[in-house]
Order: C-alpha cells, then structure tokens, then sequence
C-alpha cells in the first residue's frame, strides 16, 4: 500500500517511457516485485500504450503519396524503433538489464513468480523474449537463462514454451555462421522442443531494401511477417512477453 | 568562399530526408484528425512548409521534432478556421461511430482509434508523439510549446482515460471463449 501511493501515475508513466533515471527505475522495479498492485499498475499503462500502437500501426499513405524507396536509403533509428515494437511489459523490460545477472535469479525465477500470481490454470506457461539489440553480452546471458529455464522445467515436467523472436540487430543471434553462438542456439533447440526461435521478417525485408547483407539463419528458426503483429497476436493469447 | 555544391548536396539531403518523414507524419496526422483526407491535407502542408522554411532548421537532426511541430501548428490553423471560438486543447471531436457498434463488430482497433477520438485533442497529441513517434517529454514538450510537467499530466491523465476505457473491452473469439486479452505478468 505505501508503494501504491509513493510512485505517481507520472512516475509510473515515465518509467513506461523509459524517462527515470537509473536508480529511479531500479526503486520501481524492486518495490513491483514485491507489490502486485503496484505491478498491475504498470502492466495496464504497457498495454494501453501497447494498444495505441496497434491502432495505428496500419496507418498509411495513400498508394499514391507512398515514396519510392531509395537505394541508399537512411533507416531512421527512431523508425527502427517504432517498427520493432520495443515497448511492453514494463515491470519486466529494465529487469533483464539489472544487476540481477550475475544473481541466481533468472527466467526461471521469473516463471515461478508468474505460477505463484495464477496457481489455478493448467495451460503451459508461454513465454515470448524479444531480442533486438547485437550484443553478445546479452546473447550469452539469454541463452543461459534459457538453458536454466528449460532444463528447470524438464526436471520438473512442467510445460514451458519459450519463443525467442529476434528482430533488429538481434538477428544476428539466430545467424547460421558456425560461431560458438550460433551452435550453442541450434544445440539448444536441437535438444529442446519446446523451444521455438523466430526472425522478423519486416527487418530481413529493410536489409535487402538497404542492399544490406541478409545474413543466412538457422535453418530452425522460423521467419515471421513482423515482429510487432507477433507480440502481438502472442500477446492476445495469452503469452507473457519480455523484451531484452 | 562557401561552396554551391554543398548547398545542393545538403538540399538534396533534406529533400530525401523529408520524402522519407511522409509516413511518419502522415501517421501521426491521421492520429490526431482520425480523417484520411484531412491527415493527407495536413501532410502536404506540413511539407511544403517545411521546404519554404528549410533555413529555420538549425539542427538536422532534430528534422523530426521540426516536422511535429510544423504539423502541430497546420493542425491548430485547421481547427481554428473550423472551431473558432473553442479551446482547442480541450476540443473533443465528435466520432463518427459510436463505440457499441465498434464493439459489436469486434473491431479492436476501431475501438481504441474511436477512444483517442474521445481525449481532448492536447491529450491525444501528447500521447501519439509519445507512443506513436517515440519522442521523448523534452521533445514533446518543445514541439507542443508546453511545460514538461503538463506533457506528463497530459500523457497521465491521457492512458488513464484510455486504460478505463479499453481494459474492460474483451474481444470474444468465435469458437474460442478463451479470454483474448489478458494481464501478461
């Protein structure tokens, strides 16, 4: 209750906005944690701003208007940033990049909590992690809480799903270049079913547009028409979404 | 001496760059107005504009905070000439549907575009430059001329008016009575 009144609904707005300053959004995250009102709170203000998106997400120029693409085309990181969806679940999105990586808690930890919130239903927990960023720090990380999850659930049998929907420069994840990474992610879906990985097909459409390489993937991983309209349609469904 | 060649490289670069903002502005128009051809209208005016004033632009990369702005002036000359005596920021457009027909078409999207319809204008502005364009509130700010605490009583007010009105709204599936939206954590 005292978190209920300590954090504003600007706050709260702020720190969905990516506006707080770090220590600000660590003080938020730590008291969501413990505060299920609190993280309701921030859930709802995600998905109304998630909503407002998908509203108008297919607004577009009229045929005619429509500019011809150039060859050099520059891709506005703004635009990038619009186009890959970036912004939901907000009591989750600055928890992968706390300090809480070296700690024990990971997905696993995360999937507990979220049993704990609803006890009751007997669905597979389905979780989506969009990645969108290349950074191979983050792609070990990922892939270790991955690994901990799965392996978790297996000893447990307990029905988990796991959807990595990588987008933007997090493609490079799922890239098939015989790299340590790239071996690691096909053995993992190799020993792992319910594993699923996907690659945005709005951002290999934007490469070739730019004349950029298209790198080749895994010959697992599945291309999607967009990563938006997936988080989305995942979403409706019920799949809980991270994003790292 | 100042080179002509780099004035027309750099004109040919703004140009580009402006072709390129189209969809961007168009989008955000179309967010405020909820009119095809009134968002088109305010579209070309904005750019034309913006190419009359290219010199007024002293930092190319805040082209984009630029455009919104230009847009958000076009915006408030189309509503004055319409609604001369109102307070546009408190304007509320009447829809053109009502929301129980929305509703029964099941047509989530029409629903939340007819609940922006419902925000004053000042709020929805304030909300699609956030959530549709990505700006930030000092960018906001700058580009709606207004101080950076009422861009976040706005934006506040703005998604908990849109919160109590879209969250209850629960799409049902045929052949599915699953709920369809639901809390992710």
């Amino acid at each position: 209750m005292k978190d209920e009144i300590q954090f504003s609904d600007e706050f709260l707005n702020a720190y969905i906005d990516d506006e707080l300053s770090q220590s600000d959004k660590s003080r938020l995250l730590a008291a969501a944690r413990k505060n299920e009102q609190l993280n309701r709170r921030l859930c709802q203000l995600q998905r109304v701003r998630n909503m407002v998106q998908l509203a108008y997400h297919d607004v577009n120029l009229p045929l005619d208007d429509q500019p011809v693409p150039q060859r050099n085309n520059s891709f506005h990181p703004r635009l990038a940033t619009a186009a890959s969806i970036l912004l939901l679940v907000g009591a989750l999105a600055g928890w992968f990049t706390h300090n809480h990586f070296a700690d024990k808690r990971g997905l696993t930890e995360l999937v507990k909590e979220l049993r704990t919130n609803n006890p009751h239903t007997t669905d597979p927990w389905k979780l989506m992690v969009q990645v969108s960023t290349n950074d191979q720090h983050r792609f070990a990380v990922l892939m270790d809480e991955t690994e901990r999850l799965l392996k978790a659930a297996q000893a447990k049998n307990e029905n988990v799903v796991i959807q990595i929907l990588a987008n933007s420069e997090g493609i490079n994840l799922l890239k098939d270049d015989q790299s340590a990474m790239s071996l690691r992610v096909r053995g993992l879906n190799r020993q792992y079913n319910n594993l699923l990985l996907t690659a945005c097909g709005q951002t290999l459409k934007k490469l070739k547009l730019k004349n950029q390489r298209v790198p080749r993937l895994l010959n697992e991983a599945m291309v999607v028409p967009s990563a938006l309209q997936e988080v989305i349609e995942k979403q409706k469904q019920g799949w809980t979404y991270v994003r790292i | 001496m100042k080179n002509p060649l780099l004035g027309y490289c750099l004109n040919r670069d703004f140009k580009q760059r402006l072709s390129n903002s189209r969809q961007r502005l168009y989008r955000l128009a179309f967010s405020w107005c909820h009119a095809h051809d009134i968002a088109d209208d305010l579209v070309q005016e904005t750019m034309a504009k913006a190419l009359m004033n290219s010199k007024q632009l002293r930092d190319p990369a805040a082209l984009d905070s630029w455009l919104y702005g230009i847009l958000n002036n076009c915006w408030r000359d189309f509503l004055r000439s319409n609604r001369e005596l109102d307070d546009i920021d408190e304007l509320v457009l009447l829809s053109k549907d009502t929301p129980e027909n929305a509703f029964e078409r099941q047509d989530l999207t029409k629903v939340i575009q007819q609940q922006m319809e419902q925000l004053s204008i000042g709020h929805r502005q304030v909300v699609s430059l956030v959530d549709l364009q990505g700006c930030t509130y000092e960018e906001v700010s700058k580009v709606l001329n207004i101080p950076l605490g009422t861009v976040m009583s706005r934006l506040s007010r703005a998604r908990k008016q849109l919160a109590e009105a879209l969250l209850e709204y629960q799409p049902v599936h045929s052949g599915n009575n699953n709920k369809v939206l639901r809390r992710v954590i």
